[in-house]
């Protein structure tokens, strides 16, 4: 084992190590007196990661077709006979699935026994690739029910053109499983120059919880990785530069929905490229965001008690390299009044300050969500690989909490939420006449 | 697996606390229950009611206080959910929290008291009209929000139409009745109507409260004394009803909406039920069917309509317990309805037949063997293996687990005969197909 470490918290009782294995995998574990064992094998390799070199003849760059990175992950499930990978860990009694996001593509595990035999699959599954015309053919069709059915659904259209308002050249404004134009575009070899480039060990970090050792975990890379470990090195890729404001601060689209649904979002771009700073601005948007959108402040409330929105309501916040926001989203009748009110109570909180106690309540539910995390493998796990991917440490997010201000807060809300960087993106209903004034 | 097995107390005549001590856990979880037999009416009000009873009290009167007080809490969740457990209604109240070990230093917050006492606020202390009657602008309010969450049931077209085939399946049964009610009974609600349930509601119903974390039961049962002190509802035996019955002939509903995906529904009822005493070996044989149909990785469904065929990206399927009723949704591409039900009642026929192999049944068993081992680990899954037990004659999860390994192929052939094609609904999809423009 190669810069081998462990890190613990005193608060939680428990620990973990963190290894480098020779072929370059990071490795973390996480031991937890659990019945299910938990792995996730995340690779740096997502929907807005664009190679600029590609081998002769392939689409590189911008001009790679939408939808790769997730086609590739509906791919990697195929094994060598075409059949799919699925039945290897059914007999194993394990589950297998994978997402893919913006900046990675995860691949994930749980199981009560056979653990290793589950890890050893799943590392199998991330090293080679199978495809051939008819099976790519087939996934184009399986894929592109994908998209219809994100398609039908009005929140999650909402969100994704508040998002396309929002840039205008990020690849956060485009779909992860592209366009059913797009999609038809991919073929098997530019699956295969994609997994080439991007699925190597370098750009890989396998997070494991559950009832095992750190030996276990090794034990079981050595025998899968010693003999065909996938070769590669990391392309370069782009991220175009962002202009400050909004590309466009409204937009609408038809559905079959009852009322019309809003989402607002407001831009970031002083996004920072160091992981902890990264990190800390990502803390301090999400207490932002609870301080001034929870339901139980005056934004909500105020709105609710005179029926202007629904309790259908979300609000959050999304980082990531080169992008990031707030979004605020909802039902109501009348989108454009909502909106007005929330131009207003941006103003208003400005201009008289946040209060420390609203900081403080919300310092709190951000500390109760994190101790929550670990109650459960898959929520380790799954936060063992963000942070590990996100280049920062687990345990460093309470010292990191309690050592953030209400002034650091105050300053955040100063330099984000100016008016040309917030968005309105409204879904009406398919007969309504509803236009913004 | 060594799955807690829940402590029983009855704290009254009405109310039974089912209490699970676990270190496991740095959350607790808390879920109130009340049931009362299934009725087009009083369900949809029970709901609004709820809903009401969810924007404040006497000690809160406000929401944004009760959210306030939740966030004090560590930021305990309050969800309130609204169910059917075969012909009666339920709806239920589940608060997770923190538990007091992992308070900030120095403060000792009493999270589980303090959440029961926000849960009795909320239950036995709403704001009441100096007439004793809910207050008319918080009804209103929560007839617009119950009669916009109507409207807005085809905003979610996959469970839009999982609700349109039970609804259709079991027309003028309760288990097929709307939860939500219509628009036209919501208009006609006022404060008295509510109040007179909530009366109703609180003197009489059936009350099943769970708990799962690190506290001792007797702690939790004189918590719950505590906060609910004034509680004394009067037993309500619930009645058995007998299961869905099938039609002669299948019965086939097709509705167009605007959409780009078409949703496929098949329904099978089969009259094999969760009940003990009878129908021996056929309901763990009804349980194994639906794994290995549809839930397991690698199910059959998923196979031949998802990878052979490539006509959908999802195929649910579900296993109704207390009514024996087996279910398929897939989202589909319009033209490729004819070629998607082929092939479902293909693999449902070639079961009946004796075509299942031992490996498949392997898959499942191994499957279902994995999902009970994990019960340990979730506090949600325990809380709700124990809800939809059969209470006459609780089965441990040990026990259950041995009687759906010990199912056979000949069980599972024998038990798929006895699932009859009751009802195909499908949401046809009609949004004319959009010329994608060429985006590189």
């Amino acid at each position: 084992m190669t810069d081998s470490r462990v890190y613990k918290s005193p608060l939680l009782g428990e620990q973990y190590d963190d290894m480098r294995h020779s072929c370059g995998l990071r490795i973390l574990v996480y031991p937890k007196e659990m019945e299910t064992a938990y792995a996730m094998l995340g690779v740096g390799y997502g929907a807005a990661d664009t190679p600029l070199k590609m081998p002769a003849g392939l689409p590189k760059g911008d001009m790679t077709p939408l939808g790769v990175a997730h086609f590739l992950e509906h791919k990697m499930f195929e094994g060598k006979d075409g059949a799919s990978c699925d039945h290897r860990f059914a007999a194993l009694g394990a589950e297998v699935n994978a997402y893919t996001s913006y900046d990675r593509t995860v691949y994930y595990i749980s199981c009560t026994k056979n653990f290793k035999e589950a890890l050893a699959e799943l590392i199998n599954l991330v090293s080679e690739l199978h495809v051939t015309r008819a099976s790519v053919s087939r996934e184009q069709d399986i894929i592109s029910e994908e998209i219809r059915m994100n398609d039908d659904s009005p929140f999650e259209r909402c969100y994704a053109e508040m998002l396309r308002a929002m840039y205008h050249h990020h690849r956060v404004r485009e779909e992860i499983c592209g366009t059913e134009a797009s999609v038809k575009k991919i073929t098997p070899k530019l699956l295969k120059a994609h997994f080439d480039a991007f699925y190597c060990p370098e750009n890989m970090v396998l997070a494991v919880s559950g009832r095992m050792t750190s030996q276990d975990v090794w034990d079981v890379v050595n025998a899968v990785w010693d003999q065909k470990c996938p070769a590669g090195s990391l392309p370069e890729t782009s991220v175009l530069p962002e202009p400050a404001i909004a590309h466009k601060s409204y937009t609408e689209m038809k559905m079959q929905v009852a009322k019309p649904l809003f989402c607002i979002g407001v831009k970031d771009v002083d996004i920072p490229q160091n992981p902890n700073a990264l990190f800390r601005r990502d803390l301090c948007m999400t207490i932002l965001s609870e301080m001034l959108f929870s339901r139980s402040g005056d934004f909500y409330n105020d709105l609710f008690e005179v029926g202007s929105i629904t309790p259908t309501y979300a609000y959050g916040t999304a980082i990531g390299r080169g992008y990031g926001y707030f979004a605020v989203s909802g039902e109501g009748d009348d989108p454009t009044l909502i909106y007005r009110k929330f131009c207003d109570y941006v103003a208003s909180v400005k201009e008289k300050g946040l209060s420390e106690e609203d900081f403080e309540r919300s310092r709190r539910i951000l500390y109760a969500d994190y101790i929550t995390g670990f109650d459960a493998t898959e929520d380790i796990a799954q936060s063992l690989i963000t942070y590990a991917m996100d280049g920062v440490e687990l345990f460093d997010f309470i010292p990191t909490v309690k050592s953030i201000t209400l002034q650091e807060i105050t300053q955040l809300m100063k330099t984000c939420f100016d008016p040309s960087r917030f968005v309105l993106s409204v879904v009406s209903p398919l007969d309504s006449e509803y236009v913004k004034e | 697996m060594t799955t807690p097995i829940p402590v029983t107390i009855h704290i009254s005549d009405a109310v039974t606390l089912y209490a699970i001590q676990t270190k496991r856990f740095k959350t607790s979880r808390l879920s109130i229950y009340t049931m009362m037999p299934a009725d087009e009416i009083d369900a949809p009000l029970s709901t609004l009611l709820f809903g009401v009873l969810r924007r404040g009290s006497e000690k809160y009167p406000r929401l944004s206080l009760l959210n306030r007080r939740l966030d004090d809490l560590y930021g305990t969740t309050l969800t309130l959910r609204n169910f059917l457990r075969g012909n009666d209604h339920v709806l239920s109240f589940t608060a997770e929290m923190l538990s007091d070990v992992y308070a900030l230093e120095g403060e000792h917050p009493h999270i589980l008291e303090g959440t029961l006492e926000l849960m009795a606020e909320m239950l036995l202390h709403p704001i009441r009209e100096e007439t004793g009657l809910l207050p008319t602008e918080t009804v209103e309010s929560e007839k617009r929000a119950m009669m916009d969450s109507i409207r807005a049931e085809i905003n979610d077209t996959r469970s839009y139409a999982a609700t349109r085939l039970r609804q259709i399946m079991c027309e003028g049964e309760p288990f097929g009745l709307s939860l939500s009610g219509s628009l036209p009974m919501m208009e006609k609600v006022t404060s008295e109507t509510l109040t007179r349930l909530l009366d109703q509601r609180l003197n009489s119903a059936c009350w099943e409260v769970y708990y799962v974390g690190s506290e001792h039961p007797e702690q939790v049962a004189d918590a719950f004394k505590h906060a609910f002190a004034s509680f004394a509802p009067q037993t309500l035996v619930l009645s058995e009803h007998p299961p869905h019955i099938p039609p002669m002939i299948p019965r086939r509903v097709e509705e167009s909406f605007p959409v780009g995906q078409g949703k496929l529904c098949m329904a099978w009822s089969s009259g094999i039920t969760d009940t003990i005493s009878s129908h021996g070996n056929d309901y763990p044989a009804a349980v194994v069917l639906c794994e290995l149909l549809g839930i397991m990785q690698s199910s059959l469904l998923f196979r031949r309509v998802r990878e052979e065929l490539g006509l959908c990206y999802f195929c649910d399927t579900a296993f109704e317990g207390k009514q024996g009723i087996l279910s398929v949704t897939v989202g589909i591409h319009p033209q490729n309805r004819e070629n998607a039900e082929a092939e479902i009642l293909s693999v449902m026929e070639e079961i009946r037949e004796g075509k299942l192999s031992e490996e498949d049944l392997n898959l499942a068993k191994l499957s279902l063997e994995n999902s009970y081992r994990q019960l340990p680990d979730s506090p949600a899954a325990m809380e709700s293996y124990w809800f939809w037990q059969d209470h006459r004659r609780m089965l441990l999860p040990t026990e259950q687990l041995s009687r759906l390994m010990a199912v056979t192929c000949a069980d599972v052939v024998r038990a798929a005969r006895k699932f009859i094609l009751d009802t195909v609904y499908f949401l046809n999809a009609t949004k004319p197909e959009e010329v994608d423009e060429d985006d590189g």
